[in-house]
């Protein structure tokens, strides 16, 4: 891994990190679980509210505040509500309701996959080539290391494929979908084939009421609630495909040899998900909205500790970082949303893709 | 002799028909609000609702002395009543995290089926980390969630003719409610209660049983080790056997129930069987909560895991005790990060790896691949 430390001070910027970490850990509580439990209600207000206002579509800007809630309401629950209370982030409360093992949230992956494929398997090996399925969801080529196939000629239209599908690019991305569609029945794996079907299901019982129930009681404005919903679908899949992506593949973020796991300390993996993670700046509601997954770094760091806490640990996060000249990437949305883009393209040819110099240093 | 409604007939009755109700809406909502349950909509506004749980508003909470307060609850309708003696297990939210407590209910069953609220009183223990909140924190409106009642001590259908109640300290709760019970029955008189407090301003219910004493019929005798309190005439440190003989000559013939500390509770057993009158005495016990770490330094920490029915002893991390024994728990990460390996602890203390914090409550998940057992551990697996 390229970072310029010797050992002792990788053993001291590790001890500074996990006392920042335990820290604030210490401090969890009460008002972490006030806060969740403020988020849903208000999220479950989103959701009733947007279903309404989509019945009285009939008045257009209903159907456009209608939407607007419903695409809140799904990408809250997904981000600042799902994503965190499964990786365990509130299990401190003891409180059925807010339990990473019994939590189901509205996303196609079912919970006990993506706690699998997510927490365990992203979140361990962050950006390890050919371990974290993150990396690139299988079809992408996002770093030079990943070798050229003429398929990636075409991963720009994959890619826009992806942000549209994004529920089920990440739903599927415990299964190696393609293997399975060309293997032999009798070859398949019993257990890839019993995820598949449990995300059948789970899909369908998903989309049932956005695409049928609630549609079939609007009665004649059947058309204009079936559509409110796909663009909150819609909504909802561009937002969290940018928000990931902006997280692991702007430029000056790094991947990994598997050899770089041998024996690692605590120390190189903190650093390892500094480097392999990026942030993005922007108000309290783009953090909020973003699960405040748009603190990246300090989420792969300190998966545990409720998201709602990221702004204010980055703080003290980057003081570290320049203590030890260690990179801390960070940009605005849109910087970082156009190097991502620009990777996808230049990656989608053969041959290396040149960071712009001064991202280098990582 | 007068019969008290029994709330174990109450549980054979059929649910409700505003829980059917429920049941039905619930079912025609559950497709459209997958993968939430119309439960979880439903109770942002109404709080109480569930098919699942027995939930409770905290309605008033009434000091009763100062380390000493009565939480009013008013629980829902899936609550099916108590006996006078029974206890429950409270979860409420401390500090943010749900912590589980058993106590006695102090109030009589008939208010329960009068006015649908019970009481418990609970002492705050010095050190304690629920009981603390509890008394001194605890604000009305919260909503916390009980257990069915529970227990065998208590007042029999057939009331007994002339019962005696002790019980020291915080341990007046459940005979507390037998005497309510009975005098809201008109059934107190020729009852004789006995109370040792350890000072006369920790006389739990001091104006209740003053009022019993003039009003219901029974016998109050109330000792306290500093001065004689309102309701107590006489006082001195507790000497159950010498009190008894000399204030209720009669009790071993008397049906007797007895709630308190170990002492009184060994003394009063010595003392029936010297009488040959054990049968007739009922006795439950209270113990403190075990927050203390059992590490005797000597002997060898040990993990049972209950399902599969193995024992390992060693002071490694219980995921890798597991795999030692051959089991093959669900496991992730191995240090602490995506909690795939979460596993519910039944009892004993743990000591976590990275922080080296103790984890002393029983019933709570515990990360195996970060735990080391400290004593006897029990786990789920």
């Amino acid at each position: 891994m390229d970072h310029n430390l010797t050992p002792e001070q990788l053993d001291s910027f590790g001890r500074e990190v996990l006392e920042l970490h335990l820290s604030v850990k210490a401090d969890v509580g009460e008002a972490d679980v006030r806060y969740i439990r403020r988020v849903i209600t208000a999220q479950r207000a989103l959701a009733v509210l947007g279903r309404g206002l989509l019945f009285a579509s009939f008045f257009p800007p209903a159907w456009v505040a209608g939407t607007a809630c419903l695409s809140l309401a799904k990408i809250i629950e997904n981000m600042e509500i799902g994503h965190n209370v499964l990786h365990g982030q509130y299990d401190f409360a003891r409180a059925k309701d807010l339990d990473s093992q019994t939590y189901e949230w509205d996303h196609l992956c079912p919970s006990d996959q993506w706690r699998h494929s997510h927490n365990y398997l992203h979140h361990t090996y962050t950006n390890v080539r050919g371990v974290d399925h993150d990396l690139g969801y299988r079809i992408l080529r996002v770093t030079e290391e990943q070798p050229w196939h003429p398929g990636h000629l075409l991963q720009p239209l994959y890619a826009a494929w992806l942000a549209l599908s994004f529920q089920l690019g990440v739903g599927l991305h415990d299964v190696d979908v393609r293997r399975f569609i060309f293997q032999k029945k009798s070859e398949r794996d019993p257990d890839e084939a019993r995820r598949l079907r449990e995300i059948g299901k789970k899909a369908l019982r998903q989309a049932l009421p956005d695409y049928v129930f609630f549609p079939l009681f609007a009665g004649p404005h059947a058309p204009a609630v079936f559509l409110g919903n796909l663009v909150a679908n819609l909504v909802r899949n561009v937002w969290s495909f940018t928000v990931i992506f902006c997280g692991h593949f702007p430029d000056g973020t790094a991947t990994f040899d598997p050899s770089c796991l041998t024996n690692e300390s605590t120390a190189h993996f903190y650093l390892r998900q500094l480097m392999g993670s990026a942030n993005f700046e922007g108000g309290r509601v783009t953090h909020f909205l973003s699960g405040h997954l748009s603190h990246q770094i300090e989420h792969h760091m300190f998966p545990d500790i409720p998201a709602h806490r990221y702004p204010a640990m980055a703080k003290r996060l980057r003081v570290i970082c320049a203590k030890y000249g260690l990179r801390y990437n960070t940009g605005s949305l849109f910087g970082q949303f156009k190097s991502v883009v620009k990777k996808l393209f230049r990656l989608a040819l053969p041959g290396r893709h040149r960071a712009p110099p001064a991202l280098a240093a990582a | 002799m007068h019969q008290v409604e029994s709330p174990s007939r109450l549980t054979r009755t059929r649910p409700s028909a505003a829980s059917r109700a429920l049941g039905v809406i619930e079912a025609v909502l559950a497709p459209l609000v997958y993968p939430k349950s119309a439960e979880d909509y439903l109770r942002e506004v109404f709080p109480l609702l569930s098919r699942r749980e027995i939930l409770a508003e905290v309605v008033a909470v009434r000091p009763e002395t100062p380390d000493t307060t009565t939480l009013v609850l008013r629980p829902n309708g899936l609550f099916r009543g108590h006996r006078a003696g029974q206890w429950l297990m409270v979860e409420a939210e401390v500090f943010g995290v749900r912590r589980t407590r058993c106590f006695s209910i102090a109030s009589a069953p008939a208010l329960h089926q009068e006015k649908g609220t019970i009481e418990v009183t609970i002492k705050a223990r010095p050190g304690g980390v629920v009981t603390p909140e509890l008394v001194w924190r605890q604000k009305p409106g919260a909503i916390i969630t009980i257990s069915e009642a529970q227990g065998t001590f208590v007042l029999p259908e057939t009331l007994p003719a002339r019962p005696l109640f002790v019980s020291g300290g915080s341990g007046i709760t459940p005979v507390m409610s037998m005497l309510r019970e009975l005098a809201l029955h008109n059934q107190a008189h020729g009852a004789t209660f006995v109370y040792y407090a350890r000072t006369a301003a920790d006389v739990v219910f001091a104006r209740e049983l003053q009022e019993h004493a003039l009003f219901s019929g029974a016998e109050i005798l109330v000792w306290t080790d500093d001065e004689p309190s309102a309701v107590s005439a006489p006082f001195g440190r507790c000497d159950a056997r010498a009190d008894l003989s000399a204030h209720v000559p009669d009790f071993a013939e008397r049906e007797t129930f007895v709630c308190g500390p170990p002492g009184l509770l060994g003394a009063m057993s010595a003392l029936y069987a010297e009488r040959g009158a054990s049968e007739r005495l009922h006795t439950e016990a209270f113990s403190l909560e075990e927050h203390t770490s059992r590490d005797d330094g000597g002997t060898e920490p040990q993990v049972v895991f209950a399902r599969a029915a193995k024992t390992q002893k060693g002071s490694r991390t219980l995921l890798a005790m597991a795999e030692d024994a051959g089991l093959t728990p669900r496991s992730g990460c191995r240090m602490g990060i995506c909690h795939s390996c979460t596993c519910r602890k039944v009892s004993g203390v743990t000591r976590d790896i990275r922080t080296g914090e103790l984890s002393t409550d029983a019933n709570v998940d515990v990360r195996i691949c970060v735990n080391e057992p400290v004593g006897n551990v029990v786990l789920d697996l």
